[in-house]
């Protein structure tokens, strides 16, 4: 009957799987916070690098504007010491205002550049002085000619100072394009690093939920098989258990007939051997009377046995209906009704305390009438039948009822044989019996979820004991 | 030869015909006794029809000892047919049956029985069953006046 491999429906306990979907959603959501992270650090950072590439670009341009507009001035200037022209000043002076303008801005730019403001440091007094020879030449000029103005021109000191302030705006200008050059590479990097990260955090989180999802499938699955096969194993069941509830109306149905049929052919034996008795009387001796007696003898053992059997079927079939009852005032009402059987003898009934349980009373007043009859039947050998009855606890804990008495009893090697059907300890001569009752005792007890046992002595006597309770700790006796 | 009949005996066992007799007799009790074997014959006789067309409405069994599993017509169905006429429902039944099923007893006692005995399988038991019935039906008891009988309405 091994079919362990077939879907066992309980295979996966439940806690199992709420442990498992919570560290997967906490991964997730680890990887997502983990990605939100990354990708906020490098927008910040990349907000920042655009920031200062911009402002490189701007320091930049105005630096390069710085040196075109010195040397427009310086075109100005020249133009005028050549010709006297006071026209050649108007470049000269739009330039001097756009010099300031971008000094002014690349102050400003510059802010609190440290690399930068060094340059500027240095620029700054080289423009100054560039500006100043040119004011200078400019004046000789306007005041003294052609010559003078010549002169200092050829004494290159105008020259000398524009060529410094190239060469620093030169190098200026190449060390800010550089930094430009890293600082772009580097914003480039980082959304390379972004997209990467994002692309890592999604593909990780997809893919978590992609197997998250197929194992979600294969055990809902699993668990749509396991059910589908409890349902067909509920089918099945419900299936046998139909069955057996014909099979159970048939018998019923059988036996019931089976009792009627029978009643009568016995009737018409015993009937008619009395009469044919009766009406033949002188004609038959003794000898022909023992013959017919046990004829009669026959048929009656049979009627006993068809009531026997026909009540064992009924107390397994019939639904018992429970309600608390009283034991004792249930047995003194049996004792009463079995000492008009038991009149003429010498009967000691001793009934003690007995207790109340929840019982079916008709079936439970079957027990003390199969019980008490067998104590008075075994008994018939005693000049003075002693039977007890009386409350006691079992070794389980269970309360318990003994029926006790001081009649032939048995032999205990064949004690579990007592409570079988048509299964007897003694020979029909001895004593009359069907070997039933005590089997529709034992099957009524069962039915109340208790049992009964027996220990006896062979010649003194037999106590047999019942509960109708389950042990409240493990098995009692077996 | 049917009138001034006083237990009609309906019941297909020749055998408990038989004792049953036995046991009337035995006790002085009934000299005129019919036997039918099946429902159809008891009603046949209880409704004067049939080959019992010439006996009257008026002059109905002092009790009728049913057995309830009979051919043709079982003893339910007459009890039902009997109770269920005006003319002969103040009859009296006494169901004398093998059964002692629950539903047997409460289906006759619903129709309106007057009694309803399992037939002992002791022959003693049954004699002195059989005893109490004829003392109780034909001497104990007060039985309807014949007025009561073959009216069309009650």
């Amino acid at each position: 009957m091994a079919d362990r491999n077939d879907a066992d429906p309980v295979k996966k306990p439940a806690a199992n799987d709420a442990a498992l979907l919570l560290g997967v959603l906490t991964l997730v959501l680890a990887t997502i916070v983990s990605v939100g992270l990354i990708v906020r650090r490098n927008v910040t950072a990349a907000v920042e690098s655009g920031r200062s590439v911009a402002q490189a670009q701007l320091v930049v341009s105005d630096l390069a504007n710085l040196l075109s507009d010195v040397k427009d001035a310086e075109t100005g200037q020249r133009g005028f010491v050549i010709t006297g022209d006071r026209r050649y000043l108007e470049p000269y002076r739009a330039s001097l205002q756009h010099i300031d303008g971008h000094l002014y801005s690349l102050d400003r730019s510059i802010a609190g550049n440290a690399r930068q403001r060094r340059f500027l440091a240095a620029i700054a007094p080289l423009v100054a002085a560039k500006l100043a020879e040119l004011k200078t030449v400019i004046a000789a000029r306007e005041t003294g000619g052609f010559d003078p103005a010549k002169d200092l021109i050829v004494s290159n000191r105008g020259k000398n100072i524009m060529d410094s302030l190239r060469e620093l705006v030169n190098r200026a200008l190449r060390d800010e394009e550089g930094i430009l050059r890293e600082r772009t590479a580097a914003k480039a990097a980082n959304v390379r690093d972004t997209i990467r990260a994002v692309l890592v955090g999604g593909f990780l989180s997809a893919s978590t939920f992609l197997l998250l999802s197929i194992y979600l499938r294969i055990e809902l699955v699993r668990r749509l098989r396991s059910e589908a096969a409890l349902r067909s194993a509920n089918t099945d069941l419900l299936q046998r258990t139909k069955e057996l509830t014909e099979a159970n109306a048939d018998l019923d149905a059988f036996s019931s007939s089976v009792a009627h049929d029978l009643r009568a052919p016995i009737r018409h034996i015993l009937g008619f051997t009395e009469l044919f008795m009766e009406d033949y009387a002188p004609s038959l001796d003794d000898e022909a009377r023992r013959r017919l007696g046990k004829v009669q003898d026959g048929a009656r053992h049979m009627g006993r046995l068809v009531d026997d059997l026909l009540n064992l079927s009924k107390v397994t079939r019939q639904a018992a209906a429970p309600a608390v009852v009283s034991l004792g005032p249930l047995a003194r009402d049996v004792i009463e009704q079995l000492k008009t059987e038991a009149e003429g003898r010498d009967v000691d009934w001793r009934l003690g305390e007995l207790f109340e349980a929840k019982c079916d009373a008709t079936l439970m007043r079957q027990v003390f009438v199969n019980l008490l009859s067998n104590s008075l039947k075994y008994t018939r050998p005693r000049r003075r039948a002693v039977i007890e009855i009386g409350a006691t606890t079992a070794e389980g804990g269970e309360r318990a009822v003994f029926v006790r008495d001081n009649g032939v009893g048995f032999d205990m090697r064949y004690a579990d044989k007592l409570f079988g059907v048509f299964q007897r300890l003694h020979s029909e001569r001895e004593f009359e019996g069907t070997g039933v009752g005590l089997a529709t005792v034992d099957r009524i007890l069962r039915k109340h979820g208790g049992r009964i046992w027996a220990h006896a002595e062979l010649g003194k006597g037999a106590t047999f004991f019942f509960t109708l309770e389950k042990s409240t700790a493990g098995k009692g006796e077996s | 030869m049917t009138e001034g009949i006083e237990v009609l005996i309906a019941d297909d066992s020749s055998s408990d015909v038989e004792l049953t007799i036995r046991s009337l007799r035995k006790a002085k009790l009934a000299n005129r006794i019919h036997v039918v074997e099946d429902g159809a014959q008891a009603l046949d006789f209880l409704f004067c029809r049939g080959i019992f067309a010439d006996r009257s409405f008026k002059d109905p069994p002092r009790v009728v000892l049913l057995d309830l599993k009979m051919p043709k017509v079982d003893g339910i169905q007459v009890l039902r047919a009997v109770r269920g006429d005006p003319r002969t429902k103040l009859i009296p039944i006494v169901v004398l049956t093998s059964s002692k099923e629950q539903r047997d007893v409460v289906e006759s006692y619903d129709l309106g029985v007057n009694a309803y005995i399992q037939k002992p399988v002791e022959f003693e038991r049954f004699r002195e069953v059989v005893e109490h019935i004829g003392m109780f039906w034909l001497v104990v008891n007060e039985p309807p006046p014949k007025e009561c009988f073959g009216r069309e309405t009650s």
